[in-house]
């Protein structure tokens, strides 16, 4: 069934083959060098292909204007009426309509298949904003935690620096008050001294006054 | 001889092309005489290696499995973005590092296990050099150790990280000639033994086709998919340029058969199937007039090779070194870059009969050829030998 349907093919091809000693190398470059030559002249092919297309169809098309024939009133009429849509007709009898099938279909696949592709990409992009959106909305409860923490951190801080600030000016207080105290008993130690010097003084004057007044008896 | 396996999954569901790759080889080994044990995690789906099969021992087809937890699931897009980083901007060790982190699978446990357990094994077999569990289990290992890197071209080879890993194996296993040309442009392999081993694959019994397509309602011949069913693997691609073919051929369909990791147009010339067992999807494949490869990414491709052990032809993502490699070596398949060639190799193989079955003819001795069971264990035997100078001697 094939080989029928096909050996038009391979006539068209015509590539030389020895079946008892198969070189596939040298078919290949036989292939190689058909598909050459048919791009070389695409334009002779394509007549060639659309050839017998028409050659098919168009003798069994009915002529779409009879002007020597005696036509009925009624028919005429008819024909008048239907003049606008001859394209339309034409379009359909003439082979045309093969192709114009085989576009619509090609169309079709082609619709299909984008639509496959975009509801694809709609499937893609609608799980890449998923991705985006658990993303950032991860990243904001990341950012919020570490924003937190900081602030705890920077609260803690405060506090001991306001301690510190406090203790500071303790510290200040205690030292003025320190060196007040020492001022003053160094000015106790020095008026100490000087009352000691007195009474020192005031012991040598009694000392010789006993002497004077031992001396002053025993005469 | 003692062989110990290091692979990221592994188990009976766990259908990836190094998983499959890896549980194929220790089977196949343990059954001519080896004694083999797989380290490896309890993850099944490698998007996010999340903890499936129970943490433990077990035995699976004569193979010894340990399974260990994976500490992190991976996040896929986190991991995807930060790759688009790494790969395409200066990066450091560190960078690096974290990206091989992300990748995963970790299993702290599964690389202490391998540590501990190194002296109990005469070798190690690391499968895959992209993971977290070959990159760290390589340092573990201060005995032999082979390196089969399934590896094909991708940004991931240009790290600095994967010269460690490269640089660490006494032995490497390489798919196809394509990948070790790829690789040895960015590392060297001299002084270190290497061989181009690949996986085999069995031949199967004639299929009996017919029901195939009245079983599934396919009225109309078909072309075939079979894998994972990803943007990865080339399948949009794929699925473009079939609806272009088609909107000109209506009678050819397009059957994909495997895991669907996306969505299909509704076309009335794609038809998916399912995950078939191993059986309907010789039928399939046998039933299909041609079967396509478009991955981008192949290291080998064993759908391809099982296609063309059922005698069907290949057409072939022709960008892909090793699956061009295929059809060039074995003149068993066509391939194409762009739709043109995609067209024109289609138009030649859907209406030439004799060509389909003088390609597939050859796709079945290319595989007898290359990838029979029988070969693949002599070339491991041959590496045992090279590593393990005692290796044929009782006891070992």
């Amino acid at each position: 069934m094939t080989d029928n349907r096909d050996n038009k093919n391979k006539a068209e091809m015509d590539i030389r083959i020895d079946y008892d000693n198969v070189d596939v190398k040298d078919i290949m470059s036989q292939i190689q060098d058909r598909i050459a030559a048919q791009a070389e002249a695409p334009s002779e092919k394509e007549n060639k292909k659309e050839e017998p297309v028409r050659s098919l169809s168009m003798p069994e098309l009915p002529d779409p204007q009879p002007t020597r024939v005696p036509i009925s009133k009624s028919k005429r009429i008819l024909l008048k009426l239907m003049r606008p849509f001859t394209p339309l007709i034409k379009l359909l009898i003439l082979p045309v309509q093969h192709e114009f099938m085989e576009s619509v279909y090609r169309l079709d696949f082609t619709n299909k298949r984008l639509d496959h592709l975009n509801q694809k990409m709609e499937q893609v992009l609608e799980s890449l904003s998923g991705e985006l959106y658990r993303s950032t909305d991860h990243l904001s409860t990341k950012i919020d935690e570490y924003n937190d923490a900081l602030n705890l951190r920077l609260d803690l801080a405060f506090h001991d620096l306001g301690k510190a600030m406090e203790y500071t000016k303790l510290l200040h207080s205690l030292s003025h008050n320190l060196v007040v105290e020492m001022s003053k008993l160094k000015i106790e130690e020095e008026d100490m001294k000087i009352k000691a010097r007195i009474l020192e003084k005031d012991f040598e004057f009694l000392n010789n006054r006993e002497r004077a007044l031992e001396k002053q008896v025993f005469k | 001889m003692k062989i110990a396996f290091v692979v990221q999954r592994y188990g009976k569901e766990v259908m990836g092309g190094s998983e499959l790759h890896c549980r194929q080889v220790a089977e196949r080994l343990a059954g001519t005489g080896h004694d083999c044990t797989v380290f490896t995690t309890t993850a099944k789906d490698y998007v996010s290696w999340k903890n499936e099969y129970p943490e433990g021992s077990t035995l699976l087809n004569g193979v010894a499995i340990q399974r260990y937890d994976v500490e992190k699931e991976r996040e896929i897009d986190a991991f995807n973005s930060f790759s688009d980083q790494i790969f395409f901007n200066p990066r450091t060790h560190e960078d690096e590092i974290e990206w091989m982190d992300q990748q995963g699978p970790n299993s702290l446990r599964l690389l202490e296990a391998i540590a501990d357990q190194q002296s109990r094994h005469d070798l190690f077999i690391f499968f895959t050099y992209l993971y977290y569990n070959t990159y760290w289990g390589l340092k573990r290992v201060s005995g032999k150790k082979a390196l089969v890197p399934t590896a094909h071209d991708e940004p991931a080879l240009r790290l600095g990280i994967m010269r460690e890993v490269f640089s660490a194996p006494d032995a490497f296993v390489f798919n196809t000639l394509a990948e070790k040309t790829m690789l040895t442009k960015h590392f060297s392999f001299e002084g270190k033994y290497s061989d181009i081993v690949g996986v085999g694959v069995e031949i199967p019994k004639p299929q009996y086709s017919a029901g195939f397509s009245s079983k599934h309602g396919l009225e109309s011949p078909f072309i075939l998919y079979a894998g994972r069913i990803e943007p990865g693997k080339g399948c949009s691609e794929l699925i473009d340029y079939f609806i272009r073919y088609h909107s000109r051929n209506p009678s050819i369909n397009l059957v994909l058969i495997g895991k669907l990791l996306m969505e299909l147009p509704a076309h009335p010339g794609i038809h998916y199937l399912g995950f078939l067992p191993p059986d309907e999807k010789n039928q399939a494949m046998a039933a299909a007039l041609v079967s396509v490869h478009p991955s981008h990414l192949e290291s080998l491709c064993m759908a391809a090779l099982e296609s063309l052990a059922i005698e069907t032809p290949i057409l072939v993502q022709g960008q892909t070194e090793p699956l061009k490699q295929h059809c060039v070596s074995g003149d068993c398949g066509l391939w194409y870059s762009e739709y043109a060639d995609f067209a024109a190799s289609l138009d030649l193989l859907l209406s030439d009969g004799n060509l389909r079955t003088a390609l597939g003819r050859k796709g079945k001795e290319y595989v007898k050829q290359n990838y029979s069971w029988e070969k693949i264990i002599k070339k491991y035997e041959r590496l045992f030998k090279n590593l393990v100078p005692s290796f044929g001697e009782i006891g070992v």
